[in-house]
């Protein structure tokens, strides 16, 4: 059942908040010793807030879709009175005194929050291997990584544990959970969605949005969380206009965007036949394909290089003294960050200003909407460093999972992951949809017509 | 005289964190020869009046840094 499913079932009265809810927990702790997606349990605040839901769904109270919906943020997102670690060592014993503004807007909404998921160490990689709080499975093959930084919210939706789940992504760490999950998940356009209260790695680089089962129901969630915040000082100034999405999107004269060049090289060859054939279909239902040449987007991830590790630098390096409490895998590219000098950091960000204006005359003139995979393979088996497709080519594994994601971070446009289909070797492929600043209503539209013709959402891991 | 392409990783890791072991400054090592691999070519392409992003607003608080 997918959230906007639960949804309707609430008010049409087949199902209580406070049922879903311990439907919820009961899954969620049954899979805990297997899956390892969470970190803390909030099953006193999540009944209570099950229970006013229900009141308030008896009173005629309607705050909107989320409204009884059980829901779980990860690590890094502040919750009040309710540890918050960011999976790292440093911060196991930090409990905030307020809610981060997300976790705000959700409890305003009326979800339910279960808990705070895994993720990769401080966020800074793709494994969710966490060195700490051991290592966070993938539900489709427990030997498997779910992808990172938000491995436990890919987990927790796509086995069911949850109706959606908050993750952050500064350099794919909502796409590529997505991906390797076979769920959907949407980074949004940078300071769409408050960052004020959340554990920073990369600032200019960070956005927080929703992993769910479908487009439908990211939108849900963004609607609930999108918006300015004056205590975010990248937050966006421009209201929000709430997302709808038709029951059937229409995708008439749509410009789809799809590059040979650099999104579809070094590319397992059945995610390649996946993006071509998501190509043929969006024709199919109306849209024009427009070919591009995009090998220019390598020098953006190359910015990106320099941007995120003087920025992590930044934001740990009161703690870096603590050099036995990182993990060996990330405390060097902290290290690495504190030497990179100044003038290079402004260069790159300077760079960026000039490649965000090639952008918009290069793709945002030429396509409404650029389709890639979101990842270069399917989920590799945890602890394995790389990958050899069936053509005998060897991929790094960092590499192949974040480099068609992070130039999106660096030009801050809306980035949406969903089920692309199945591989040969029983496990999702991703599609990932991208479009100019705030366009995520149409991408949002465009990802759930996919879903809908093609039902591979609806395909659920052995768990 | 032409600007050196990059630091001197090496040289300057030495001086930074002296007491690393062996595999760890290989790994600062890899880490340079991925960051720096295709950027410092790019630099050609700036002027000096150019902004750096990202703006952000004067008026905005932002956070004050709660976790220590």
């Amino acid at each position: 059942m997918t959230l906007t499913e639960a949804a309707a079932q609430l008010r049409s009265k087949q199902v209580s908040s406070l049922e879903l809810t311990q439907q919820s927990l009961d899954r969620s702790k049954q899979l805990q010793p297997k899956l390892n997606a969470f970190l803390t349990f909030t099953e006193d605040q999540a009944l209570q807030a099950a229970r006013q839901a229900d009141e308030d769904f008896a009173k005629g109270i309607d705050h909107g879709p989320l409204q009884g919906i059980p829901v779980a943020v990860k690590d890094l997102y502040y919750t009040r009175n309710t540890k918050t670690t960011a999976g790292s060592k440093i911060f196991a014993d930090f409990v905030p005194a307020y809610d981060a503004a997300v976790v705000e807007k959700l409890k305003a909404a009326g979800a339910v929050l279960t808990g705070k998921l895994g993720m990769h160490e401080l966020a800074f990689g793709i494994t969710s291997n966490n060195a700490h709080y051991g290592a966070i499975r993938n539900a489709w093959d427990p030997t498997r990584i779910p992808g990172g930084s938000s491995g436990g919210s890919g987990v927790a939706v796509s086995a069911g544990m949850v109706f959606a789940a908050m993750g952050s992504d500064t350099g794919g760490s909502i796409r590529i959970p997505a991906s390797y999950c076979g769920t959907a998940g949407i980074k949004p356009t940078y300071g769409l969605v408050s960052r004020y209260g959340t554990m920073p790695l990369g600032f200019s680089l960070d956005h927080m949005g929703p992993l769910a089962r479908t487009s439908r129901d990211c939108a849900a969630v963004l609607n609930a969380i999108a918006g300015p915040d004056r205590r975010d000082a990248y937050s966006s100034k421009a209201a929000f206009t709430p997302i709808h999405i038709p029951a059937t999107p229409n995708l008439n004269n749509l410009r789809i965007g799809i590059s040979e060049e650099f999104l579809l090289e070094g590319v397992d060859p059945e995610i390649v036949a996946m993006v071509h054939t998501a190509a043929r279909a969006f024709h199919e239902w109306g849209a024009k394909i427009v070919p591009l040449k995009l090998g220019w987007l390598r020098d953006v991830v190359a910015i990106s290089h320099v941007i995120l590790p003087a920025e992590a630098a930044s934001v740990l390096e009161p703690h870096l003294s603590r050099r036995d409490d990182l993990g060996p895998e990330i405390r060097p590219l902290f290290e690495a960050g504190r030497l990179i000098p100044a003038v290079d950091y402004l260069q790159a960000q300077k760079l960026r200003r000039l490649y965000r204006a090639k952008s918009d005359n290069e793709i945002w003139t030429q396509c409404d909407i650029l389709i890639a995979p979101s990842t270069a393979i399917t989920a590799p088996k945890i602890g394995e460093q790389a990958v050899t497709l069936a053509s005998g080519q060897q991929l790094e594994v960092r590499t192949a999972s974040t480099l068609l994601v992070r130039a999106f971070n660096v030009l801050g446009v809306p980035a949406h992951s969903v089920v692309g289909g199945f591989h040969s070797n029983g496990l999702p492929m991703s599609l990932q949809l991208i479009a100019k600043p705030f366009a995520e209503a149409s991408l949002l539209a465009a990802g759930a017509r996919f879903e809908d013709e093609t039902g591979h959402f609806r395909h659920k891991p052995p768990v | 005289m032409p600007l050196p392409p990059t630091p001197d990783w090496a040289k300057l890791t030495e001086a930074t964190y002296p007491h690393l072991t062996q595999p760890e400054r290989d790994a600062l090592t890899k880490i340079w020869a991925t960051n720096y691999q295709n950027f410092h070519p790019l630099k050609s392409q700036l002027s000096g009046e150019l902004d750096p992003e990202p703006g952000f607003d004067i008026t905005s608080t932002g956070s004050l840094g709660e976790s220590r």
